[in-house]
């Protein structure tokens, strides 16, 4: 994979620190290389999508164990979801959240063809859940947990494939 | 079995200019009549059902005039075998664009019908026709705005951007 940036620094750094990096940079960070190598990002991939599964379950699961142990689990995968999604982005070096010009040709054709392959799938996925919600007789809680599922699984795939199929940088070690 | 190939329509002789007034006014004009449909007219009225069947008959009359005349059309939606390379590059790219204009206006829909309106009492789709209302405006942005975005951003014939 081409990068633009180029590999500096290593060493671990705040969280402030983080938040102040320019995205690009951060995107291209050696910290992320462990997420790099293809195996790895398809295990993101996999731990993303079970987690948005899970968030989906708890809220369908309140009427069953209550309001406040549901909002109890959707806020205790909150943070594992943001540390997946954070690493799956920066596993594919940011190519579906940097802007055009931060990005080389192929990665804009790789990142391109990426969402034009998940255009119908994430309509169907959104569009199947919608239906469930306005058509199928289920209770509320379950309605809400399909619809958070299919819209964050709709976000999440042109990224979820572009880690998925894209070969291992040519410099990975696995 | 044999497979008819795909006709290529002529290339668009329209400049740019004329091309973006004839989607914003297709655009809009859904969009309003979408709006009275849902906000306007009585729910199960003869005229709910008048303006449903002229939403009905206008998209796909429209989308078959599209599909079968335009080249826009016809390179945001053919297989990739019948498109060269920058046709290629710019079909992607209009797909990159609709899917994040989609997913804003998903993010929008979930935020307004999950928290601004019942909190602040607006407006909620109730009654069958308003669903329709939904329902339809969600299937003509799904068709339609890939192809539309490529058309939106297409140069002029003659080469000028």
């Amino acid at each position: 994979m081409h990068t633009k940036e180029p590999m500096t620094r290593a060493k671990p750094r705040s969280i402030r620190d983080t938040l102040a990096t320019p995205r690009r940079t951060l995107m291209n960070d050696p910290m992320f290389d462990w997420s790099r190598p293809r195996t790895m990002r398809r295990r993101l991939v996999v731990a993303l999508g079970g987690l948005i599964l899970a968030s989906g379950a708890a809220l369908a699961a309140a009427p069953l164990v209550g309001k406040y142990p549901a909002i109890g689990a959707l806020v205790a995968l909150l943070a594992p979801m943001i540390f997946a999604i954070g690493n799956l982005n920066a596993s594919v070096r940011g190519l579906t959240g940097l802007k055009t010009g931060d990005l080389d040709e192929w990665q804009i054709a790789r990142r391109d063809a990426a969402f034009r392959q998940c255009w119908w799938p994430s309509i169907l996925i959104l569009g199947g859940a919608g239906y469930a919600a306005l058509f199928l007789p289920f209770g509320f809680a379950l309605k809400a947990g399909v619809l958070l599922s299919a819209f964050f699984l709709s976000l999440i795939m042109p990224v979820a494939l572009l880690a998925w199929t894209l070969p291992d940088e040519p410099d990975a070690d696995a | 079995m044999t497979t008819k190939p795909l006709t290529r329509p002529r290339p668009g002789r329209l400049s740019r200019r004329a091309r973006r007034a004839a989607i914003g006014a297709t655009a809009l004009a859904a969009a309003t009549a979408l709006a009275v449909l849902a906000l306007l007219t009585e729910p199960g009225s003869a005229a709910a059902s008048l303006l449903k069947l002229t939403i009905a008959t206008a998209t796909l009359g429209g989308f078959a005039f599209v599909m079968s005349r335009s080249i826009h059309w016809f390179v945001g939606n053919a297989p990739d075998e019948a498109l060269d390379e920058r046709e290629l590059a710019l079909r992607n790219r209009s797909y990159f664009r609709a899917y994040a204009l989609f997913a804003g206006l998903a993010v929008a829909a979930g935020f307004y019908f999950l928290d601004l309106a019942p909190d602040l009492g607006l407006w909620m789709p109730v009654h069958y026709d308003q669903w329709w209302a939904v329902v339809w405006g969600f299937l003509v942005l799904a068709l339609g705005a890939p192809a539309a975005l490529l058309a939106w951003d297409e140069a002029d014939p003659d080469g000028d951007a």
